[in-house]
């Protein structure tokens, strides 16, 4: 699967910061995935468990608090202030 | 003579004490330095990327009738100003704090909220503005990215209301560890022109930004507003982002100061160890012409002494 650049950002620092290719969060209109190439978008993120896939399979699970996603041409970025990482 | 030989030595010791107290200040400022740098470099880049969110989103058609865009229309009374200052929790600093509140005093303001030690004592203290309802005197130091969120809200809350039109933070810039700039930006209504200038250098030094040490944060620019989507829709993130915004921006405001804070201090505490050092030698070289004066005083009153015998 394609890759793209995601980042995991509090205000306390990035909690990750690399490449992913696939990225699942819950917004307010309900869950959703983001893979490469996806349009740009802009959502609200409601407080959920997610988890995004490394490019070697791998799943990397986070608590996220209410906050912003916002998808870009080439990149990710998961905005909000309270972000925890499981593993 | 003796009487001037003690007084200096006393001086000397006193000197000694002053210097053992700004070295160790000195030691501690630098200590704090490098975290107080590297916890600014993680705020700034999570406040541009909001930043850039909101941006994009007040140059959206629908987010143009949202107060926090067109602002609210000046009641009677004038405009209602919320101003936050953000000092040191200490002194020693250089101008540190007193150019932060040069700036401050040159704004016509209704309520004020101040963080840092130093600043809650000025509003305590004089005429300098009533203290905002929300305010609850933050340190710098210890400031937590949960302080600067219930303040958004609070802030929000009011603005929303009618109580508040304008909100605008008086903070100082980290250029280097040699430059800082006290600073004013305006955080609501936003200002769709000025977001990219949001701290720019208004202060004394009237230079441009140059950020050398902190870390520059990546250049986050959404492409244009049109082509973006918002889901569900502009005005309801806009409800979201605009607190998320205040937040990220006090935070990053407060992580911008305090590592100012900590650059005055080292750096006038060094030039207060160098002068300490210089008064100390002069000191000294004194003494001991003092002391071998009376040595030498001592000697001819005895051979004048033996002379006469």
């Amino acid at each position: 699967m394609k890759e793209y650049r995601l980042r995991i950002s509090t205000p306390a620092g990035d909690q990750y910061n690399g490449e992913a290719v696939r990225l699942s969060v819950r917004g307010t209109e309900g869950s959703l995935g983001i893979l490469a190439g996806h349009i740009p978008f802009v959502t609200v993120l409601k407080p959920a468990d997610c988890h995004f896939i490394l490019p070697g399979g791998e799943m990397r699970e986070f608590s996220c608090g209410s906050g912003l996603l916002l998808v870009e041409s080439d990149r990710v970025t998961v905005l909000s202030s309270e972000i925890s990482m499981k593993n | 003579m003796s009487a001037n030989i003690k007084r200096l030595k006393l001086r000397i010791r006193s000197v000694e004490s002053t210097l053992h107290l700004t070295k160790a200040m000195q030691l501690v400022a630098s200590g704090k330095i490098r975290r107080a740098t590297e916890m600014l470099a993680a705020s700034r880049s999570y406040s541009d990327a909001v930043k850039s969110v909101v941006t994009a989103l007040s140059k959206s058609p629908e987010c143009a009738a949202s107060p926090y865009i067109a602002g609210h229309k000046a009641g009677e009374s004038g405009e209602k100003t919320l101003l936050i200052v953000i000092a040191g929790d200490r002194g020693l600093a250089g101008g540190y704090n007193a150019n932060a509140f040069r700036l401050a005093d040159t704004v016509k303001l209704s309520e004020i909220i101040p963080i840092g030690k130093r600043s809650v004592d000025r509003i305590l203290s004089g005429n300098h503005g009533r203290m905002s309802p929300i305010s609850s005197g933050f340190p710098t130091e210890h400031f937590k990215p949960e302080d600067a969120k219930a303040l958004a809200e609070g802030i929000c809350e009011r603005y929303q209301s009618g109580e508040i039109d304008k909100v605008l933070i008086v903070s100082t810039r980290y250029v280097s560890v040699l430059t800082q700039n006290a600073v004013l930006a305006q955080l609501l209504p936003l200002d769709k022109n000025a977001s990219k200038e949001m701290f720019s250098n208004r202060g004394r030094d009237q230079k441009k930004n140059q950020i050398e040490n902190a870390a520059p944060a990546e250049e986050h620019e959404i492409a244009s507003a049109a082509t973006m989507l918002f889901e569900p829709s502009p005005e309801e993130v806009l409800k979201v982002a605009i607190p998320e915004y205040l937040s990220s921006m006090i935070y990053g405001a407060v992580r911008e100061s305090f590592a100012s804070e900590v650059a005055a201090r080292r750096y006038a505490m060094d030039s207060a160890t160098k002068n300490g050092i210089v008064m100390k030698d002069n000191l000294s070289l004194e003494y001991n012409r003092a002391r071998q004066g009376a040595i030498t005083q001592e000697i001819v009153e005895i051979v004048a002494g033996a002379g006469e015998n």
